[in-house]
């Protein structure tokens, strides 16, 4: 479960503050198919920060699966977020001069994972994004869709109970970008995760179980099954 | 985070940039080859000097002069002095005057409790040498110490010692004395004619007991001239030439054989009454601690600068790291969403220095090590080394140079690290 309190984020002070989120609440079940949608601006990245943890609210409280983020120290913070999420951004985010297998081995690293259990779960991974075959390979000769499956893939090695995608076909063209999305839908189902997707597409968004639309910095509305949100 | 995988993944890095990497621990290089050279260069020349000492002074015993400023070469005076007796005993030493030892000084120095004898060279040079059949050629007369260790070609001279006739020839006189080698010079006899200050001339007939080399860190220079004999025959040798003159019994040095001298205790009770009888008293290892004390202030002028190259190689570490720190921001970024904790990312940064100053290391020593064993024959003669070798690389220094090469990389990947450990993730993702 997800649930967000009265949560406000402000950047900056006095004169030059900006308010980016106002006080939003909202509550979202586990194991769901979350689109966050909104023009730029809206507030929409800023959102997904805050439940990644890569940022903290100015204010209000947020709860992801027991955890209130905002009471949890950086390193229960780093470690919340290499145990418990998995990203997909929409720059790929991979390291062009490591193998495919050394770019997907990176958050298994991070949690200190013995060698020997990793590299099972890494061709797991590559197998389940259909890249089994690339596990040499540099990962800067891959296709921007290749890229995007692996980045996929370093995403779900960990098996998060939550997977953010912030524009994850922003950078691909239709075709492949819908091969990534059906990848990432069906991993989803595989996995028993929840997807939180940030997009753009109504296409991808209508795919989606609840769609949450933010518009300058507020709930606008919440769509879909499920959800709970002002 | 395993350190193994950060020590793999900084490696994968340094190995990405390559170029970079290398020129960065090139200059890292340039001090571990200076400091490497150095420290072999003294390993070398302290162990030239222990050669050299134990070579030309016999560990039980004490190098006496008049005053310990014929060791410090300090001048006693360079003007004229009123004469007195004790001017009588004034000599010259490398354009200084000093005081020499006499007659009396000996028998001082003999009387000593503790001392076993007292050993005077009586050092004389001869008009000539020669055999029948062959030429005459310079040479000198000097007493054979036995403490002194001796190389021989052929032949050798029994603990009792030379007796009256017996001489040991040195090597370079075998050609020109027709000896077709040491060993047939053995048992053969030789000339050596005296000419005396005042006038006279003796002709002394002796039997070649032994023929020696002259190692090249004996100090005395004209050892290839010098012919040994027995001390009794050294003393007439040196009385007779110099009877009559102001150079009779006067003396730079003796040697002071000290009862179980080799006791450092003893050896040093020894000097110290001697001293306070106002000589100058020099032990075995007084002249090789001056020998490394002279070593190791050369090693520190050198180190001084190997340290200013390293000094320049740690910006250049620094410079590298903190270029590599910019143009990883996204990964770093990267790193820190997937959870990577701050200490971490610091780590991976801190061991690619490491990872350079390992490598600069490795390749200056490495350096070092090859240049030195290839140049080492050609530096020994060109500096007069003979056997010696003026370069010795011992591992344990190699081993602690490179581990402090490393530190130094380390301390200068600080920096950058703690800017990489700073990097705010979603600055560093939003950097494109």
């Amino acid at each position: 479960m997800i649930e967000l309190e009265d949560v406000s984020k402000v950047y900056g002070k006095k004169d030059t503050a900006f308010t980016a989120l106002k006080h939003i609440n909202l509550t979202l079940p586990d194991n769901k198919t979350i689109a966050v949608i909104g023009k730029s601006g809206s507030g929409k990245s800023t959102f997904l920060h805050l439940l990644g943890g890569l940022d903290r609210p100015s204010s209000g409280s947020i709860r992801i699966n027991n955890h209130r983020l905002e009471t949890l120290s950086k390193k229960q913070m780093d470690h919340y977020r290499s145990r418990e999420l998995g990203f997909v951004f929409q720059s790929f985010f991979i390291e062009a001069n490591q193998t495919c297998y050394q770019n997907v081995a990176l958050p298994l690293e991070i949690n200190a994972l013995a060698v020997t259990a990793r590299r099972r779960l890494i061709e797991d991974a590559l197998a389940k994004v259909e890249l089994a075959d690339k596990i040499k390979s540099p990962a800067g000769t891959l296709s921007g869709g290749q890229k995007q499956r692996l980045a996929i893939a370093r995403a779900i090695v960990t098996n998060p109970k939550v997977i953010l995608a912030d524009e994850p076909t922003g950078n691909l063209d239709s075709a492949t970008g819908d091969k990534v999305i059906d990848l990432l839908f069906d991993l989803y189902r595989s996995q028993g995760s929840t997807l939180i997707i940030v997009t753009h597409d109504s296409d991808i968004a209508n795919r989606c179980d609840i769609r949450v639309f933010i518009k300058d910095g507020q709930i606008d509305k919440v769509e879909g099954t499920g959800g709970d949100g002002e | 985070m395993k350190f193994r995988d950060i020590l793999r993944r900084s490696g994968r890095s340094i190995k990405q940039a390559k170029v970079r990497t290398l020129l960065t621990a090139a200059a890292l290089a340039v001090g571990g080859f200076t400091l490497s050279v150095t420290l072999a260069a003294a390993n070398g020349a302290n162990a030239y000097g222990a050669k050299l000492i134990d070579t030309n002074f016999d560990p039980s015993s004490l190098i006496v002069a008049k005053s310990e400023s014929t060791f410090t070469s300090g001048p006693v005076s360079n003007k004229p002095q009123p004469y007195s007796g004790s001017l009588a005993s004034v000599g010259i030493l490398r354009g200084h005057l000093v005081k020499e030892l006499n007659q009396k000084d000996l028998q001082k120095l003999a009387s000593i409790n503790g001392v076993e004898s007292v050993f005077e060279p009586y050092t004389t040079t001869v008009r000539y040498v020669t055999r029948s059949g062959a030429g005459k050629y310079t040479g000198s007369v000097e007493a054979y110490n036995p403490a002194i260790t001796h190389q021989f070609v052929a032949g050798s001279v029994k603990s009792s010692g030379l007796t009256a006739n017996q001489v040991v020839l040195p090597n370079d006189y075998l050609s020109l004395l027709h000896f077709k080698n040491g060993q047939a010079a053995l048992g053969q006899t030789l000339s050596v004619n005296l000419l005396q200050t005042l006038g006279g001339t003796q002709t002394r007939t002796f039997t070649i007991a032994a023929v020696l080399t002259s190692p090249s860190t004996l100090i005395s220079g004209n050892i290839n001239t010098t012919l040994l004999v027995n001390a009794s025959t050294a003393k007439s040798t040196y009385d007779f030439v110099n009877r009559g003159t102001v150079n009779a019994n006067r003396f730079l040095l003796a040697t002071v054989k000290v009862k179980d001298g080799t006791n450092q205790a003893k050896l040093s009770a020894v000097q110290s009454v001697i001293e306070k009888y106002g000589y100058g008293a020099e032990s075995a290892k007084n002249a090789q601690a001056l020998i490394t004390q002279i070593v190791n202030v050369l090693q520190i002028v050198i180190i001084v600068f190997g340290l200013i190259t390293l000094i320049a190689s740690f910006f250049g570490v620094v410079n590298t790291q903190y270029i590599s720190v910019l143009e990883r921001t996204r990964e770093i970024g990267l790193m820190k969403a997937l959870g990577m904790s701050s200490r971490n990312v610091s780590n991976l940064f801190i061991v690619e220095a490491a990872w350079i100053g390992g490598i600069g290391a490795v390749i200056g020593s490495g350096l070092a090590i090859i240049a030195g064993t290839a140049l080492n024959p050609w530096i020994s003669k060109q500096i007069s080394f003979g056997n010696s070798r003026l370069l010795i690389f011992h591992a344990s220094q190699i081993i602690g140079l490179i581990i402090f090469l490393i530190i130094v990389a380390v301390i200068a990947g600080l920096l950058p690290a703690r800017k990489a450990a700073k990097l705010d993730p979603i600055e560093a993702l939003r950097s494109e």
